[in-house]
């Protein structure tokens, strides 16, 4: 049998609707769990009007089980002549048996009576209303509603319910809505109630009513006419996934149309165009060959093509007007001087209790002080990289990004270079919010990607700084994102080390000059952002003991973190790195017992020959390795560990390190904490699990 | 059909579906939702229908009557029912095939928009209605108002006038809408549009407008304090305005506006507050 839950609603916002089908179908396979019945699969579709749940070949009801129930003990159940007590009765009749049912059997607590019951299985429509029900309250939304029953609260208000288990309904009632066989289709003129038989009955007549279930086809629908409709003018369709998705999820039946975009369009950046197409009109650009706006976009109709052209012609007055309205925004920004922009960050707060976007302004500015004489920028940079800081922020008071928030950087950028500033500065100043979470790309330029840094982490520090906290689904500042921001540029930097815990004290330092209360240490946001660069380590598929073993270094050497992950990686089942680990343990053990003053290493303490062979290996191996650690060449880092256990061995199979001379097991301490500190220069190796027996 | 038409057959429609009709509230706001026959009538358990245009003052958007689209007072047209009908979306749709509307050869797309008004401590969830493309319409169901969960709550929809008549009558400048077949919107607004800009964006006083602001606003909490809900809702509706005006001259700094809004915010709630009293007092009959 197959059944057919469909929940009727009124709009399902667009951006939603895939997260919910798939909740609707988890849920759904998880609950079914519970239960002791068979089913070929489970299916789950959305449109914007309807959550529909396919159970295809469910059995007609659950098995019956056997089950031994326990009752109570032989010695309680029968009195002293073999009589059943009142006891046994009670157990009896309690689980439906009868004397002739019950069993003695010997457990560890002596002999008990026992029964095998048996338990009938709930019919197939038991278990379906049990299921849609417990759907109905578990199907979660980022921001439900109440419309009608005070105790319920949905995505939308839910205007209808078809349960059909085969041709049967299933009767039960939610938010004050009955379940029945009647459903609408596309909304076309006046609503048409239609009748459903089964759910195949339903497949063919939700299709004929003009309405597309699964996502993937309304999306194939729309990019392929879209495809067409673009050639029409020589070009092709332009946009993003997530894009795609909220557009295909507007409909029920797409149908995409070619329209025009006013010859006014010409004259504004591009990027105000796009953002009225499709941020506003939810439609979608058309670009030629070369990448290149054309002056037409995709609109996708939800519905059919009877009339598309009265559609169009709405669409194209729309983008006129709003164009018309960025003209007038550009134009009016270009009479006023970034300077001027800069000036009226002043009465813009940047967050609450830690000041105005121009207090934030003067912080970046400073900062970039910091991050060139740390990084030895050439004055040109140091030059670059300040005005870019300083200029910044000032479009977030312009005209066209108060009315297109999502051009923040963008249009600075433009201004900037309207202004006659150099490329270098303006580039940054789009860059400084890379990477976004519409596009993942990442800063190109390097003094796009410093201020991006300082940027981002002058907001990390002071909301951390006012105790923001950060846990589970809250992230009001999407501080997350910030921090993965920071660390994905460090891990794309190329570089083998990056002054960032001295960034971030210099941060802290500023906000305080500048009269905030920063409550915290720079640990804090070092311990943040090591936690963020362990989130973005998994999601490339490290190994969760690699990923531990690189993230103990400090983080000035994150940029190097994937890289030196890489390398463990790839000589996880090698002898390398078993030796290297295993050297590593035992120094690591040894030094657990280090007690008193530490001293440095003395060679005129040396008594063993080993001893000193060992120091001078540690020495000569030393520079090599951070000579190599420079050059990032973390291969040959390891080989130089691994060449070094042969002498290792040595020195323990004929040095005793506990030596009842104080003077003597200092020495030896400290020589083996030269060489711990040499392992730890490149990771954690304590933290490795080799899976190998250790020899 | 002209814009006075509209609004008789909207006036009509919704009469139909049992809504009081009321005049516009005579005082300057920015939104029907700050009409006290919406915000103060949210609130508590009575039913509750109307509906009503609202003429709407939005200082910072007003262009001295010199942009086709942007105005500084426009006309809304408000219903609000309490609580839904089930049909809700459906009477909805009706009501633009009662303008003359054939849906079959239009799109109407409910795009999510969820709304909040601090002023009012009011959040709404729902949709802004597109019909080929064009915004004509903001509809919500009511969730909080006054900071605190609405049972039961409310719909509102909000028609956008000048849009909707834009669209209807196929202009691309709103002063061309035909108000009646004699005059056109400009004939009748554009004057005042201009003059109304004048002020607000370069005669208006700013330091007395501050001073009004307190005044009015101690005038509310006075009169909110002896119970008298409409006299002291009028003076919180005073502020606000004032408010507005101080924003078009861009003289609120950003701890100044949170400020404001916070102090109104507080008259709004001590509104709340006497309504739901009376409420408790008088039982549920109207």
């Amino acid at each position: 049998m197959d059944y057919l839950f469909e929940i009727f609603t009124e709009e399902i916002p667009a951006t939603l609707l895939n997260k919910a089908v798939r909740n609707v179908k988890t849920i759904t396979e998880r609950k079914i769990q519970d239960f002791n019945i068979n089913f070929k699969k489970i299916e789950a579709f959305g449109t914007p009007r309807r959550l529909v749940l396919f159970i295809r070949g469910l059995e007609n009801k659950e098995q019956d089980v056997e089950r031994e129930v326990k009752g109570p003990p032989v010695s309680i159940a029968f009195d002293k002549g073999g009589n059943p007590t009142k006891i046994l009765g009670k157990f009896l009749s309690s689980n439906n048996l009868t004397e002739k049912d019950i069993f003695k059997k010997d457990t560890a607590k002596g002999t008990y009576v026992f029964a095998s019951k048996r338990i009938k299985g709930r019919t197939a429509e038991e278990v379906v209303r049990d299921v849609s029900l417990f759907l109905l309250q578990h199907l979660s939304f980022p921001n439900p509603m109440y419309w009608d029953d005070p105790g319920v609260k949905f995505i939308r208000p839910i205007r209808g319910m078809i349960a059909l288990l085969g041709n049967t309904v299933v009767k039960f009632s939610y938010a004050g809505i009955e379940t029945g066989r009647t459903t609408y289709g596309l909304r076309i003129d006046k609503p048409r109630k239609i009748e459903v038989d089964s759910p195949d009955d339903y497949l063919k007549k939700i299709r004929e009513h003009y309405v597309i279930l699964s996502f993937n086809e309304r999306k194939k629908m729309v990019e392929r006419n879209m495809k067409i409709e673009a050639s029409k003018v020589n070009g092709r369709p332009s946009s993003t996934l997530s894009h795609l998705e909220e557009v295909v999820n507007l409909t029920e039946y797409p149908t995409p149309f070619l329209a025009r975009i006013d010859k006014e369009a010409l004259n504004i950046p591009d990027c105000i165009t796009e953002s009225i197409i499709e941020g506003h009109l939810k439609s979608i650009v058309v670009r030629d060959d070369g990448g290149k706006l054309l002056p037409y976009f995709i609109g996708v109709r939800n519905g059919l093509s009877d009339f598309v052209e009265v559609v169009r012609g709405g669409y194209e007055k729309v983008v006129k007007a709003r164009v018309l309205d960025g003209k007038f925004f550009f134009e009016e920004d270009k009479k006023s001087k970034l300077d001027d922009f800069v000036e009226k960050l002043k009465g813009v707060v940047f967050i609450k209790d830690l000041g105005t976007l121009y207090d934030k302004t003067l912080r970046l500015v400073e900062v970039s002080e910091v991050v060139s004489s740390n990084l030895f920028l050439s004055s040109e940079e140091y030059e670059d990289l300040k005005r870019a800081a300083f200029l910044s922020k000032a479009d977030l008071v312009s005209n066209v990004v108060k009315e297109f928030p999502n051009l923040q950087g963008k249009m600075g950028s433009i201004y900037t270079e309207i202004q006659g500033e150099n490329r270098v500065v303006s580039t940054a100043i789009y860059e400084q919010y890379l990477p976004s979470p519409a596009a993942n790309l990442l800063p190109k330029t390097k003094i796009g990607a410093l201020l991006s840094l300082v940027d981002k982490i002058d907001t990390l520090v002071g909301a951390l700084g006012i105790g923001v906290k950060v846990s589970g689904s809250k992230d009001p500042f999407g501080l997350r994102r910030v921090g993965n921001g920071i660390v994905q540029i460090l891990f794309s930097m190329g570089v083998e080390s990056f002054p960032l815990s001295k960034l971030i004290s210099s941060s802290i330092e500023i906000y305080k000059k500048q009269g905030f209360k920063i409550n915290l240490v720079p640990e804090d946001v070092e311990l943040f952002l090591k936690d963020r660069a362990k989130s973005l380590l998994r999601e490339l598929s490290f190994r969760y003991d690699i990923i531990n073993a690189v993230v103990s270094l400090p983080v000035d050497f994150m940029p190097t973190y994937p890289q030196r992950a890489k390398v463990i990686e790839k000589h996880l089942s090698e002898d390398t790195l078993l030796y290297i680990v295993l050297s590593n343990k035992r120094v690591k053990n040894i030094l657990a017992k280090r007690r008193g003053k530490k001293s440095s290493v003395n060679p005129s303490l040396f008594f063993e020959r080993d001893e000193e062979v060992l120091y001078n290996a540690v020495e000569t191996t030393r520079n090599k390795v951070f000579e190599k650690l420079k050059e990032m060449n973390y291969e040959e880092v390891m080989n130089l560990f691994y060449a070094l256990y042969p002498v290792i061995s040595q020195f323990f199979d004929n040095v005793l390190v506990m030596d009842k001379n104080d003077e003597i097991r200092s020495n030896r301490f400290a020589l083996l904490s030269e060489l711990k500190s040499l392992f730890d220069a490149f990771a954690d190796f304590s933290e490795i699990a080799l899976e190998k027996k250790e020899a | 059909m002209n814009f006075q038409e509209m609004i008789f057959r909207l006036e009509t429609f919704w009469k139909r579906q049992g809504c009081v009709i009321l005049p516009p509230f005579d005082e300057q706001i920015g939104a029907g939702t700050l009409s006290p026959y919406t915000f103060l009538k949210v609130l508590g358990k009575k039913k509750w229908s109307v509906a009503y245009v609202q003429p709407s003052r939005r200082p910072a958007d007003g262009r001295y009557g010199e942009n086709p689209n942007r105005l500084y007072m426009h006309h809304q047209f408000q219903v609000i029912i309490k609580p839904p009908p089930f049909e809700i979306q459906e009477m909805y749709l009706n009501s633009l095939r009662a303008l003359g509307l054939k849906l079959a050869q239009h799109e109407v797309k409910f795009i999510e928009d969820n709304w909040e008004t601090a002023v009012l401590g009011a959040q709404g969830i729902g949709w802004e209605v597109r019909l080929d493309g064009l915004e004509i319409t903001q509809f919500t169901y009511f969730q909080k108002a006054a900071g605190m969960e609405l049972n039961p709550v409310s719909v509102e929809i909000t028609y956008g006038l000048e849009r909707l008549a834009m669209f209807i009558q196929n202009k691309d400048s709103v002063f061309d809408i035909q108000w009646n077949d004699s005059y056109t919107y400009g004939d009748l607004r554009k004057q005042m549009e201009y003059e109304e800009c004048v002020y607000a964006f370069d005669e208006s006083d700013v330091k007395k407008l501050f001073e009004l602001f307190d005044i009015y606003e101690a005038e509310s909490k006075r009169l909110l304090n002896k119970d008298l809900l409409f006299p002291g809702y009028q003076y919180l509706l005073k502020c606000s305005h004032t408010f507005n005006l101080l924003d078009a001259r861009g003289v609120i700094s950003i701890n100044e506006r949170v400020n404001l809004i916070a102090r109104m915010r507080h008259l709004a709630e001590l509104a709340a507050k006497v309504v739901l009293k009376s409420e408790e007092k008088n039982g549920l009959s109207v």
